[in-house]
């Protein structure tokens, strides 16, 4: 997979390296099969048997991280380089300060999934000693 | 192994799958840490801004100056409870000052060691059981 472009993601990924790809684009590369042939939950299936991280745009699915999830329906382009609290995919509020949002969750006794500054680069990588 | 199961997932605004765990640490409860496993460092380090958000008291914590990620910070270290999943342990962690980064890093001594920890970088998934 290392020589192909991904596909457009309309709703279901699956990890592949650095790369997000459809699953039914990866299967059919793999083993030339006609896309026609099988369906997506077979693809994703057979890929999250293999091991493969698979989830799903715009839901909180079961392998997804919050912010993949709301990352992936572009939610937080808006919000680069603001910090961010999400919610069951969906930005809930954002701000400056990660700590004024803390406490605006505290004040209003909300629970949120995942807070985390929106990267003001999307080319970013933290942690990489080469990148 | 029974234990929690954690696929591979990229830290916000990345594009490579790495070992990223969700923690609630100390008295904080409305919203996750998103945390690096890195088996390089042997402590836990958080930003400083989160100590008083958990109700972490650093009064007398000695500060002493560490390297992490290319950056020189200021630490302060105490005890700390985390908790992931349904298990929870009594570790220390620092909290740092600059904190450049947007997650916070569990380390071997202060994290890793609690666990029966096995890491599958091929099928990108990181199992967790208490030791």
């Amino acid at each position: 997979m290392r020589s192909v472009e991904p596909d457009s993601i309309r709703d279901h990924f699956v990890h592949v390296g650095s790369e997000r790809f459809p699953p039914k684009q990866v299967i059919h590369e793999v083993t030339g099969l006609d896309r026609a042939d099988f369906t997506t939950n077979h693809a994703r299936a057979i890929l999250k048997r293999l091991g493969f991280s698979v989830g799903r745009i715009g839901r909180a699915g079961e392998t997804a991280p919050p912010y993949l999830v709301a990352s992936s329906t572009e939610a937080l382009e808006p919000h680069r380089g603001r910090w961010v609290l999400v919610k069951d995919g969906a930005v809930l509020r954002a701000g400056d300060d990660p700590v004024a949002l803390i406490r605006w969750l505290k004040r209003s006794r909300q629970r949120a999934d995942s807070l985390f500054r929106v990267p003001a680069d999307p080319e970013f990588e933290p942690f990489s000693w080469t990148g | 192994m029974d234990g929690l199961s954690f696929p591979f997932r990229p830290l916000p605004g990345s594009g490579i799958p790495r070992p990223v765990v969700d923690v609630f640490v100390g008295a904080l409860d409305v919203v996750p840490i998103a945390c690096l496993i890195d088996t390089g460092s042997i402590w836990n380090r958080f930003p400083a801004w989160l100590a008083r958000e958990a109700s972490v008291d650093l009064r007398g914590a000695p500060a002493s100056e560490v390297s992490i990620g290319g950056h020189t910070v200021i630490a302060r270290g105490t005890m700390v409870t985390l908790r992931i999943g349904r298990h929870e342990v009594e570790t220390h962690a620092s909290f740092c000052k600059p904190w450049p980064w947007d997650f916070g890093v569990l380390g071997t001594e202060g994290f890793l060691r609690w666990f029966d920890a096995q890491m599958s970088v091929a099928n990108r998934t990181l199992t967790l059981a208490p030791a």
